[in-house]
């Protein structure tokens, strides 16, 4: 959920308060920088796509609607796209890349842990290497079904399945932290 | 397909993972189906949290001043005042359009931006640099490039925008040093050979708060592996492939 603060920071940048984004900015650009050098691996672009990200909220703050998701969502959608249509411009081939065992554990603290929830990072690396596999090349490159298939020489049957499960089970650990969903407020 | 298949082709719609068939259904079910809105919901927040399979990278210091040239470029090409909603823009209509020319006159003007010498490229514009950095900002495709200035300038911000096709570009530059009267600043245009050719010479009134530079570009960007500016003499550079001077900024191109 988008916290308080966020949402001030959200109303200031409407009001056309920069200070507002760069406070945003150094809350978030580790986490929207490392999402674009994921996609694009090569710091001059990730650089790009993530200064781009910011300037996207500072023109569409005002677009953003908590009750169709959190910021981070939002934020992190800007950012995916962005990366993902230079990805394409380069007509590069993906990259897989090894699980970090520690992750972002120790830093998701008082910044991204505001609304990314630490034990879904758990799960979301405790996740079958190929059902991992699929779910990152579809997030973090844009490809489909088909194109997953293609790449990994896999039959479009087995990978629709390995993505269905794996969100499954990443809906279902979700769904167990009552904190990060809008429904957790109904038991008070 | 039946209600339950497209259900289950839910989690992968979150992810942008459809081929477009599969795509065009769900998005038929959806708009008819509040269940099956509020489940793509859930896997929307969940999709977020694959972000985290990124290994964590430490964003470059200089991000936070090259956000702030960038901001500081964006309220120097925009018209005075508070930033109003869509709404009101379009109501302002022809006074909005009068007051963002005028506002860019003004930039230019309060600037002081002094050009002297300067060499001509085929495709040199007269529109005013201001206005220009504008236009291009507004194209889709225009590119950007951060300034990145040298020990003893950290204040200074900036940035060069550049045509989708490569050319024309403006730099703007935000907190340039003082010079002395004897001193003039001057662009240098860096192939990707490594060549030096000048771009001009020119001045800044340490009153005036964004300076914008027309960069006169002979090819396109891509032609070109960086941008720098020195301080050099009146009139410039005695030599016209290297300055003699400390360089005050560049801008990498990248390859």
């Amino acid at each position: 959920m988008t916290s308080p603060t966020e949402l001030t920071q959200l109303r200031r940048i409407q009001a056309g308060d920069e200070q507002a984004l760069i406070d945003l900015h150094a809350q978030y650009a580790r986490l929207v920088y490392s999402v674009a050098y994921r996609v694009l691996g090569d710091s001059m672009a990730a650089e790009e796509v993530t200064q781009d990200t910011f300037m996207r909220v500072w023109r569409s703050a005002g677009t953003f609607d908590a009750r169709k998701g959190s910021f981070v969502t939002w934020l992190l959608t800007i950012a995916r796209r962005l990366a993902i249509d230079t990805f394409r411009k380069q007509q590069r081939a993906p990259v897989l890349v090894e699980t970090d065992p520690e992750g972002w554990d120790a830093l998701m603290g008082a910044d991204e842990g505001q609304d990314l929830q630490r034990t879904l990072a758990s799960a979301v690396r405790d996740l079958p290497d190929e059902q991992r596999q699929a779910i990152e090349l579809a997030y973090f490159y844009g490809l489909t079904h088909s194109q997953i298939a293609d790449f990994l020489g896999e039959p479009l049957g087995t990978i629709k399945t390995r993505i269905r499960l794996g969100m499954q089970k990443l809906r279902e650990a979700w769904l167990a932290e009552p904190a990060m969903h809008p429904n957790s407020d109904d038991s008070t | 397909m039946d209600r339950d298949t497209l259900i289950d082709l839910i989690p992968a719609y979150a992810l942008g993972a459809l081929d477009a068939d599969e795509c065009d259904a769900v998005e038929a079910l959806l708009r008819a189906d509040a269940e099956a809105q509020a489940l793509l919901a859930e896997y929307e927040a969940v999709a977020a949290h694959v972000a985290l399979l990124a290994p964590p990278q430490a964003a470059p210091a200089h991000l936070a001043a090259d956000l702030r040239a960038r901001l500081a470029a964006d309220r120097a090409a925009r018209p005075a005042g508070p930033r109003g909603t869509r709404g009101s823009a379009r109501r302002r209509g022809w006074s909005m359009g009068m007051l963002a020319a005028a506002a860019a006159i003004l930039v230019l003007v309060i600037a002081g931006v002094l050009l002297l010498n300067r060499d001509e490229a085929p495709e040199a514009t007269l529109m005013p640099p201001a206005t220009l950095y504008r236009q291009i900002l507004g194209q889709e495709g225009a590119s950007r490039f951060a300034v990145v200035p040298d020990e003893g300038n950290e204040t200074l911000i900036g940035e060069l925008v550049v045509a989708p096709r490569g050319n024309p570009a403006v730099l703007c530059m935000t907190h340039l040093p003082a010079l002395s009267t004897d001193q003039v600043f001057q662009l240098w245009m860096i192939d990707q050979e490594g060549a030096r050719t000048s771009g001009g010479v020119f001045t800044a009134d340490p009153a005036g708060e964004s300076v914008f530079l027309h960069v006169p570009f002979s090819a396109p960007v891509s032609a070109y592996q960086g941008l720098g500016v020195s301080i050099e003499p009146p009139g410039g550079s005695p030599y016209p492939d290297r300055p003699t001077g400390p360089r005050v900024f560049s801008v990498p191109l990248g390859s």
